[in-house]
């Protein structure tokens, strides 16, 4: 895999406070990377300093083999981003805002331009003032301006604030293919965690300022064990029974169903005991655990520390 | 280039800019009509060498207790332009040309300083407002260059403008009141007077007129690029325009160090019309405090815009 970025040690600090804290991750062509973290954990900040609006106070990122402290403008040719909300001139139409920035960057024809108006679908309203479109239309000629100059690098902070369900529909499709068909390296920063669960390869996570965990979204999710619903009759029999063969650890009795944690294979043992103990079985069900829950296991950890 | 020209754009995008341009030929139009419309029947006034000679015999009379220096040596000009208005049998008020409304017209550029600081202000600060700055300043071009092309739109604009005030009442002038030979102007340098070319002297004029609209459009820029706040950047240097002669004069009367003060030496027409605004002042010492102060603005705008992170 061809490395597109890559941030070592990056450290950020502001008035003495520390607001980034040696934050080192790659990210690789084709690939959608999710970085997560609540509010005010720095994803932001992190994301400032990929595209060089704000200064790294030690550490380095290289974008495209470029650093971005001592040759801004090769590093940055390769980026294409939208940084929070995407702002366009308002009194100027949207093709006029594209042939702005496609000024910027040299090298953009006329049929690139008209590609990826296409693209975004723009075609009908692009030379209407900007004043007129709705957010999510912004947000598309936001997409268009990042992508005008066929960056490495799509870099998108909070890209679906704002947007109706089909619209974040759009967004996550449109970069998944981004990724795939395009080879491109995507980065999208939220707190929004089911959004990234649907959107994302990897997904890192920060907190106070520093890397928690860099997972694999598929990995995060196919864990070894996992928990297990249990509704069965007597259930205070069944209780017993199964603290009796696996142990107290990891059985749990709750109202009206059992919690059992543990591997795909204990499953069949478990039936069989509860059966020999003539013990009705009406469900046993896997729970689902979502990102969501893992993210909060995981900050969770950390925070107590921090 | 194509940074110029996207500066250039955004700022002809706005309809702010065409009513500034509305008014500019508004003031000149309607300056025309109102002097074509009045009376100047006093330029056939046949008595004007007795009249030159009366006032000059006042103003020597009097010439003893007016206090300052600056002032006795305003009405030694004075004294010395008349007689030799007498002398050389130039009357004092000649038919009105389109040279004479050239002259008149010149405070027009006071109102286009005053655009202009409005537009310098905005130039950097708006970026900011609108959240633009943060797609300006991602794309590959260093943060020198965007500063630098938007400084350089604003010196175009101005320029435009005053070419624009300078052409269009040229031509209004010259539909109203006609192109005559242009008298001579005359200049008192070093207690004598000279006469010099009507034409040369209004461009002249005008261009150093210029001067304290760059100085002021320079600070405005420099505002703007510090504290990122177009309100505060307009308020401050029209502040410091409207008033900043009037306290320097008044510094000026207690204090030598006035003469240090941007507003002492943005006024280089006081050379060559008047006297200078405090004593012992020369022509090189104002363009060199100008340059110093110039420069200063920019290392300050550099400093502000190219070093800093956007957080907006």
């Amino acid at each position: 895999m061809e490395t597109v970025i890559s941030l070592s040690n990056v450290t950020k600090t502001i008035k003495n406070k520390t607001i980034i804290d040696h934050i080192s991750f790659d990210v690789y062509r084709g690939e959608v990377f999710g970085f997560l973290g609540p509010n005010g954990a720095g994803k932001t900040t992190t994301i400032r300093m990929l595209v060089g609006l704000m200064k790294i106070t030690s550490g380095d990122i290289h974008i495209g083999g470029h650093s971005i402290k001592s040759n801004f403008e090769d590093a940055v040719k390769n980026v294409g981003a939208i940084v929070e909300n995407p702002e366009m001139y308002k009194f100027m139409s949207g093709y006029d805002n594209l042939k702005h920035y496609a000024r910027m960057t040299g090298n953009v024809s006329k049929e690139r331009m008209d590609e990826v108006v296409e693209l975004v679908g723009l075609s009908q309203r692009i030379n209407d003032k900007v004043k007129t479109y709705s957010l999510g239309m912004r947000q598309r000629l936001g997409l268009a301006q990042a992508l005008l100059h066929r960056p490495k690098v799509l870099i998108l902070d909070e890209p679906t604030n704002g947007l109706d369900p089909a619209g974040i529909r759009e967004i996550r499709d449109y970069l998944k293919r981004l990724a795939r068909e395009e080879s491109m390296a995507v980065i999208v920063s939220s707190h929004l965690l089911s959004e990234m669960e649907m959107m994302c390869d990897r997904i890192g996570i920060i907190q106070n300022g520093k890397m928690v965990d860099v997972r694999n979204v598929r990995e995060i999710m196919k864990e070894e064990k996992q928990c297990y619903k249990i509704n069965a009759n007597p259930i205070q029999k069944a209780f017993e029974v199964l603290n009796q063969s696996f142990g107290e650890t990891g059985i749990t009795l709750s109202g009206k169903n059992i919690q059992f944690y543990g591997s795909e294979a204990d499953i069949p043992i478990m039936i069989k005991k509860l059966v020999e103990n003539d013990i009705d079985i009406y469900e046993i069900s896997p729970i689902n655990k979502t990102l969501e829950d893992k993210f909060l296991e995981i900050t969770g950890e950390q925070g107590g520390i921090a | 280039m194509g940074l110029a020209v996207n500066e250039w754009i955004k700022i002809f995008k706005r309809k702010a800019t065409y009513i500034m341009v509305g008014i500019v030929v508004l003031i000149v139009l309607a300056a025309a009509i109102i002097i074509s419309t009045s009376d100047y029947e006093q330029a056939s006034n046949q008595n004007w060498k007795k009249d030159l000679s009366e006032q000059n015999r006042q103003m020597e009379e009097g010439i003893e207790s007016v206090p300052g220096e600056q002032n006795k040596e305003m009405i030694k000009k004075e004294i010395a332009i008349n007689s030799y208005r007498i002398e050389h049998n130039m009357p004092p008020t000649e038919d009105y040309s389109v040279w004479s409304f050239l002259s008149d017209m010149s405070f027009v550029i006071d109102i286009i300083a005053l655009f202009t600081i409005i537009v310098a202000a905005g130039m950097i600060a708006s970026e900011f407002s609108w959240g633009t700055i943060k797609l300006l300043l991602i794309r590959p071009i260093s943060r020198v260059k965007i500063l630098l092309s938007k400084y350089v739109v604003v010196i175009l604009f101005s320029f435009m403008m005053l070419s624009l005030l300078f052409f269009l009442s040229f031509v209004v002038g010259a539909a109203f009141f006609g192109i005559s030979d242009p008298s001579p102007y005359l200049a008192y340098v070093d207690g004598e007077v000279v006469e010099k070319n009507q034409v040369i002297h209004l461009v002249a004029y005008y261009l150093l007129s210029s001067v304290g609209l760059l100085m002021f459009t320079t600070m405005a820029f420099m505002i703007s690029a510090a504290f990122r706040n177009s309100s505060l950047a307009i308020g401050i240097s029209i502040f410091l325009l409207l008033s900043g002669s009037t306290v320097t004069a008044l510094l000026a009367a207690k204090f030598d160090w006035a003469k240090f003060l941007l507003f002492a030496n943005v006024d280089l027409n006081q050379y060559f019309e008047t006297v200078p605004m405090v004593e012992g002042m020369t022509l090189t010492f104002s363009v060199i405090m100008l340059l110093v102060y110039f420069v200063i603005f920019h290392v300050i705008s550099f400093l502000a815009f190219v070093k800093r992170d956007i957080t907006a």
